[in-house]
């Protein structure tokens, strides 16, 4: 196992104060080592999780973040795979750990993805997350992509436009209680009947925005831990990864996301729970349906649609998901988003989240969940929580 | 602070000429797998039902079916399998009726090309 010593992020949004990435990302890092009880020397490794080049207009951002964070002579690596990004940044993170390659790791997720580019020129690099010779040659976007991928799922498992609805209103209400959060909003239905129309049967109001901003941990060996995080701090037990065909149309069935059940199962086997053990869950809500879709695939309910409807997944429920307001409230500064969903998991279990939004029960695991493309590049993390959390 | 960059790419279209060349001119060029006999349209360079590694191409030639579409800003898009390939594809489907449960593909002259659908013509 490995220890999260500390666990930071800064506000997810539209930055107009005129910061940059390597502000924010000073600004989680010095939060998380803060909270570690760790000095800067004592980090062997920097792990950064950052999508994309064109946002940042960093090549090796590691290298200058390092610098920035008084890091030099750590190991440095910079990790990409798309949406995953953030979650696959805490896996290379452990496995520096398990290896024994490194003692103490910081792992730092960033991406400027609102404030630096126009959204066009944004849509248009998303829009290369995607074979590009073959499906992206047709200019299709991400929206498009995901709401064909919703509408076999939709098909298949009796899903409504209502449901979508209420993806958002409950991700959305829950980041009302998150400072950090982009979207904190109480939405009314008739609201989603105004929306634009950007895919069908997506409307803008079933798609998470794009953000800025930046999350931090601080990884620790348990025999390395300082004393005081030493038994309180909650462990990742579990890390699963796994990939699919990157095209829809190349997939035995355009609805299932089958990348994610392979690396839930291998996550759920190194952690040795099972998928009832979760009591919290962060999942990658890209797009409403999607939510639903990552549900049925990490096993949280044999019948997501139904669960949804009964407030399974709802902050007072059975196993909520995405109190944090997940992508679609919180907000997705991509290679922030995994690390983010961890930290926030991490938080939890050890009884520090946000008044209004730590359960107000003892939490034994949580789950926190990213992919790239469509389901394509998987990474799931499962923590469970100290000893004596 | 402002910084504009433009970037003017040349990509080698390498083991997907034969499938970029077949969408220029109308033409659904599959992939094709001597082991199981499977035809792949897009192309894949290995067979995901066997495995093997595919090494060879073929002319589907016919038309193709809508398994499902989106519509809205960002543009109108079908899911469709042609006839012959064990996967479906995605193009673009903005010249199509509403209602359409079958196309061709365009001829797309553009550099570079998309795959792009058009109603199928009367036989
Ligand atoms: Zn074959």
């Amino acid at each position: 196992m490995v220890l999260v010593i500390g666990a930071a992020q800064t506000p997810f949004n539209r930055r107009r104060d005129g910061s940059g990435f390597r502000d924010w990302s000073g600004d989680a890092f010095e939060a998380a080592l803060a909270m570690s009880g760790i000095e800067r020397r004592d980090i062997d490794a920097l792990i950064v999780g950052s999508e994309s080049d064109f946002f940042t207009l960093q090549l090796n951002p590691a290298s200058v973040l390092a610098q920035d964070l008084g890091l030099c002579g750590a190991e440095t690596l910079r990790v990409e795979g798309g949406g995953a990004t953030g979650q696959l940044a805490v896996h290379a993170g452990v496995d520096r750990i398990l290896s024994g390659r490194a003692r103490h790791v910081a792992v730092i997720g960033v991406d400027p993805s609102a404030s630096t580019l126009a959204g066009e020129s944004i849509r248009e690099l998303y829009g290369y997350s995607f074979d590009f010779w073959t499906d992206g040659l047709s200019g299709v976007t991400a929206t498009a992509l995901y709401a064909l991928s919703w509408q076999a799922f939709a098909t298949a498992n009796g899903g409504q436009i209502d449901d979508l609805n209420a993806v958002t209103i409950k991700n959305r209400r829950n980041a009302m209680s998150n400072p950090d959060a982009h979207l904190p909003r109480e939405h009314r239905v008739e609201e989603f009947a105004a929306s634009p129309m950007i895919a069908s049967p997506y409307c803008r109001l079933h798609c998470s925005p794009l953000s800025d901003g930046a999350a931090a941990l601080i990884l620790s060996a348990p025999d390395a831990a300082p004393e005081a995080r030493r038994n309180r701090a909650p462990r990742i037990t579990g890390i699963g990864a796994a990939s699919d065909l990157p095209g829809l149309g190349h997939r035995a069935d355009p609805a299932v996301f089958g990348a994610k059940s392979r690396a839930a199962q291998r996550a759920y086997d190194m952690a040795g729970v099972t998928p009832s053990d979760i009591a919290v869950a962060e999942v990658y809500d890209a797009y409403a349906g999607a939510e639903l879709q990552a549900i049925a695939a990490l096993g949280l309910s044999p019948e997501p649609i139904r669960s949804l409807r009964d407030g399974d997944f709802d902050a007072d429920g059975t196993c909520p998901v995405n109190l944090s307001g997940g992508l679609m409230g919180q907000g997705a500064p991509v290679g922030a988003t995994g690390v983010g969903q961890t930290a926030t998991c991490a938080l939890m279990l050890e009884g520090r989240y946000h008044a209004g939004l730590q359960p107000d029960r003892p939490l034994g695991h949580a789950l926190a969940d990213t992919h790239g493309g469509v389901g394509t590049t998987c990474a799931v993390t499962i923590l469970s929580a100290g000893a004596t959390a | 602070m402002k910084r504009n960059v433009t970037l003017e790419y040349a990509l080698g279209e390498g083991w997907l000429a034969p499938w970029l060349d077949g969408l220029r001119e109308g033409r659904p060029v599959a992939s094709t797998c001597s082991a199981c006999g499977d035809a792949h349209f897009p192309p894949l360079r290995v067979c995901p039902t066997c495995r093997s590694r595919c090494d060879g191409w073929r002319n589907l030639g016919g038309g193709a079916t809508i398994l499902c579409r989106t519509q809205g800003t960002d543009g109108d898009f079908a899911m469709a399998r042609f006839d012959g390939a064990r996967i479906a594809t995605i193009a673009r489907a903005d010249r199509l009726p509403e209602d359409a449960t079958r196309a061709v593909l365009a001829a797309c002259p553009d550099d570079p090309p998309f795959l792009s659908l058009v109603t199928e013509p009367r036989t």
